[in-house]
């Protein structure tokens, strides 16, 4: 029975790990784009939730209700001001850019806040949880993998059913002729970046609840979320989400065996995924260079 | 392509321009230039050889940091600049060459004597890497190598016999005279520079470098022209490594301590990536003037905290959105300066290179 | 439906020219056939006029207005639309969504997606079928539907016969008179010559980035058009011999 719950947890970890992963799947399937610096602005997100709590006293639900419309803000902001000229200066400058702007960040953040892991309150939720039989279903972790599951699904549905997300289809495919054929790219990218940053800025605040905050935590992050997308594929988001649970779970599953390898265990998981099937599990053979 | 078959670094060719036309030129890879710097780095070098005899260690402890910073920027930018592979993993083979020093050193052997061995294990095991990262490339060659580095970071962590999390301390040059230690380190740290930069230098000036060039540039003509891509990019990767190795060494020597947390750190990587851009990638002067920039900074503005840091990398950012070139391309590129030429020219015979 | 006027118009690729003063009109429910041996710059004034390159010099004039600095999107909003050489659809989207995927003057013309599919029976029986499963006649098809779902004031066609069978060329020339009909100004380029006059009004023939020729399809004299194609004897055209088509 505990294999059952070890798996169990393992899967609300991977759901963790999608959600942190989505923004990051999503500018890379649209704009080809790594951003190096998701982690740390999922961890600045994290950042300005605390400290909208501290300033207005407001428990965290009011604060993430106020930090999400902002952190899509920056995101469109980041867009139109940096990444859109790092695409077009040439293959090289976006991972030049999105990894200074990572450190920047970082270096940011630890002169605002200090280096201290700062915790993120969230009353008895943080703990709570329900009981089924042997399984024991934390309501964070629940939670966490509720939200993964409804932005992909709803981030999926927008993609396949909507105008907006017919455009970002053929953007992704063709830029050159989807803007021949009228379709305005600078919105449209700023948009899926706003909502890209959104969605790191929801998932590591949640994150932070159990774990805490600190600046340094952007840098794992970034590589798990990558991880995430590489084992899922190029392109898809329930690839994300399937490499996801397989993280999570190879992670919970050998850290009941022993601990210290459990973070090793779900690297090499990728670099093993990486070796065999470099597309992932639901890319197409083009999406590694 | 001609310049292919060239043989040697100074070709002098004459030949027929166009029908009708004589017109005798020379190729060469050389320049008055080149002659002037090579002769200064001598003096130079000279000076710097000399420097532990007439001024204490706050003067060279400080340069050991320089030479290394030098010269992790110079095997960057080989990767980078001119076989367009971005790394963000480099550091692991600066931890595989600290912790080789280390278990040789518990072996018996003089860590000093040992150097050349780190470069060894980190181009063997940089061989072994680069079957896995061979298919990659951009964000996934980056982020992948980066992920290489943090899994030998995890290994270390969870190894008693190498120190585990805390890390390991070189006992063996305990014994030595702390001056002459110092100072030992010192010229070896200078010894390394000079083999990185001259390594690098040697190497984009030969057929390798060219091939290296093309890659980087076209990989699907420069693979219909037979240059063998891979090939290529793994000799650039295993050096690169090799040379990071040596480093890694002296890394352990100078402080007599390995700490995995430090030495696996990526922030390794963003000091190379900010030197070589804001210097010049892709030029051979750039990242070696990047490297003294960033170095000057860092013991002038340290006292401030990470703000530094945060300048350089808006710096960064500038220069590859702004200025692309790096502030060597970006001087040097429009005025044609080569201090360290690289390429060939081809001028009239009988009108020397500037 | 509007007219094209375009001006001394230079553009190329970084430091390579691939237009020199280029100028030519195109009046409404016109076609001009644009020819010329390959690399002579016909896809190349087609990309400039749609935007894709920035022209060097010179004007772009579309129903009197000035569009020369306008960006891509820009100028398919405005009408002046482009079928692009290879087909270039979007791979991972179905039929129907690569013709709707031009949302702007939808309603705004003729061509509405019924129409569309009245023109293009074969698109019809294939639109909920991804993109990259057609077969390239198939594909053209889809691409010339999709550039007229944006109901263009100026359609501009490079190449739609490259790579197809001939008896599916035959069927889009059948085809073309339907869309004439709708009185669209059609700049058409064409490999094969004898189509390329049979639907069109006036030829336009350029030579290494130059207009060489320019003449009424119906009475083109054969000669003339063969030099103009491969370049007379003594070599290309003076630069300051102004063709005005």
């Amino acid at each position: 029975m505990t294999w059952l719950n070890d798996t169990l947890q393992g899967i609300f970890l991977g759901g963790a790990y999608a959600l942190t992963a989505v923004g990051l799947s999503l500018m890379f399937g649209v704009m080809r784009l790594v951003n190096l610096a998701h982690g740390d602005l999922a961890v600045c997100g994290t950042y300005l939730v605390t400290t909208v709590m501290a300033a207005l006293g407001a428990p965290l639900w009011v604060a993430l209700l106020i930090m999400l419309p902002l952190a899509f803000l920056f995101g469109t902001l980041l867009q139109l001001a940096l990444f859109d000229r790092a695409l077009s200066t040439g293959p090289m400058a976006p991972l030049l850019v999105t990894f200074g702007l990572s450190v920047m960040i970082e270096n940011l953040l630890l002169q605002t806040y200090s280096a201290n892991v700062r915790g993120v309150p969230a009353g008895r939720f943080d703990v709570a949880a329900g009981h089924i039989g042997g399984l024991v279903l934390p309501w964070l972790s629940v939670l966490k993998l509720v939200l993964a599951v409804a932005v992909i699904g709803g981030l999926s549905a927008v993609l396949r059913l909507t105008a907006w997300g017919r455009r970002v289809r053929a953007t992704s495919d063709d830029l050159a002729v989807a803007r021949l054929q009228g379709v305005r790219v600078r919105p449209l990218f700023a948009a899926v970046t706003g909502i890209a940053i959104a969605a790191a800025a929801l998932a590591g605040t949640l994150n932070a609840v159990t774990t805490g905050v600190d600046p340094t935590l952007g840098t794992l992050t970034l590589i798990f979320a990558f991880e995430a997308v590489v084992i899922g594929g190029l392109g898809s988001l329930w690839g994300t989400l399937a490499g996801g649970m397989m993280l999570g779970v190879t992670q919970v599953l050998v850290s009941q065996v022993s601990v210290p390898y459990a973070t090793l265990a779900s690297q090499l998981l990728f670099l093993v995924v990486l070796a065999a099937r470099p597309q992932g599990l639901f890319g197409s053979a083009l999406a590694v260079s | 392509m001609s310049a292919k078959h060239a043989g040697g670094p100074t070709a002098a060719a004459g030949s027929q321009v166009r029908p009708g036309v004589a017109t005798a030129v020379s190729v060469s890879q050389w320049s008055r230039s080149a002659t002037v710097t090579v002769a200064a780095s001598g003096v130079g070098a000279a000076v710097l050889i000399t420097l532990p005899y007439v001024v204490g260690t706050q003067v060279t402890q400080p340069l050991v940091t320089l030479f290394l910073l030098v010269a992790m920027a110079a095997l960057w930018n080989l990767l980078a600049g001119y076989a367009g592979m971005i790394s963000f993993g480099q550091q692991a083979y600066l931890g595989i060459g600290a912790y080789t020093i280390y278990l040789v050193g518990r072996a018996g052997v003089n860590p000093f004597a040992a150097i050349p061995l780190a470069a060894v294990a980190s181009g063997l095991a940089a061989a072994g890497i680069f079957l896995l990262l061979r298919p990659l490339t951009g964000g996934y060659f980056a982020v992948a190598s980066w992920v290489v580095a943090e899994c030998l970071f995890l290994y270390v962590t969870t190894q008693g016999w190498l120190g585990g999390a805390t890390g390991a301390g070189l006992q063996q040059l305990s014994a030595m005279a702390p001056l002459v230690r110092q100072a030992d380190t010192y010229w070896v740290a200078l010894a390394v520079m000079a083999v990185c930069v001259a390594g690098v230098y040697l190497l984009v000036r030969s057929r390798f470098g060219l091939d290296c060039r093309a890659v980087h540039d076209e990989p699907a003509a420069a693979a219909a022209m037979g240059v063998e891509v891979q090939r290529t990019r793994r000799m650039a990767y295993i050096l690169a490594a090799a040379g990071a190795g040596l480093v890694g060494g002296v890394l352990i020597i100078s402080s007599l301590y390995i700490d995995p947390g430090s030495v696996f750190s990526v922030n390794y990587s963003a000091d190379m990536l900010f030197m070589v851009v804001i210097g010049g990638l892709g030029t051979m002067e750039g990242p070696i003037i990047g490297a003294v920039i960033f170095f000057a900074a860092q013991q002038v503005f340290a006292q401030y905290g990470a703000w530094y840091l945060l300048g350089i990398g808006a710096l960064a950012i500038g220069v590859v959105l702004l200025a692309p070139a790096g502030l060597w391309g970006s001087l040097a590129g429009r005025r044609g300066w080569s201090l360290l030429p690289v390429g060939y020219r081809v001028r009239p015979a009988g009108q020397g290179a500037p | 439906m509007t007219t094209l006027t375009v001006r001394d118009l230079d553009a190329g690729y970084q430091d390579f020219q691939a237009l020199f003063g280029v100028s030519l009109d195109l009046a409404e429910g016109e076609t001009v056939a644009l020819i010329g041996a390959n690399g002579a710059g016909k896809t190349t004034l087609l990309m400039t006029l749609a935007g894709a390159l920035r022209p060097w010099r010179g004007t772009i004039v579309m129903g009197g207005e000035d569009i020369t600095a306008d960006p891509d999107h820009q100028r398919a909003r405005s009408g002046m639309v482009l079928v692009p050489e290879g087909r270039r659809l979007f791979a991972s989207l179905t039929v129907e969504e690569n013709i709707l995927v031009p949302s702007t003057r939808r309603g705004a013309g003729p061509w509405t997606l019924e129409a569309l599919y009245d023109l293009f029976p074969i698109v019809a029986a294939r639109r909920s079928h991804r993109a990259a499963a057609l077969s390239g006649g198939e594909q053209q098809a889809v691409a010339i539907a999709r550039a007229l779902a944006a109901n263009p004031q100026i359609l501009l066609m490079d190449e739609v016969s490259l790579g197809l069978a001939p008896a599916v060329v035959d069927d889009f020339y059948g085809l073309l008179p339907r869309i004439q009909a709708s009185g669209v100004p059609i700049l058409l380029v064409e490999q094969d010559i004898d189509r390329a006059l049979a639907a069109s009004s006036r030829a336009v023939c350029l030579l290494e980035g130059r207009v060489a020729l320019a003449a009424e399809s119906a009475t083109l004299d054969r000669d003339e058009l063969v030099s103009a194609y491969f370049g007379s004897p003594s070599g290309p055209a003076a630069p300051d011999q102004e063709v005005r088509a």
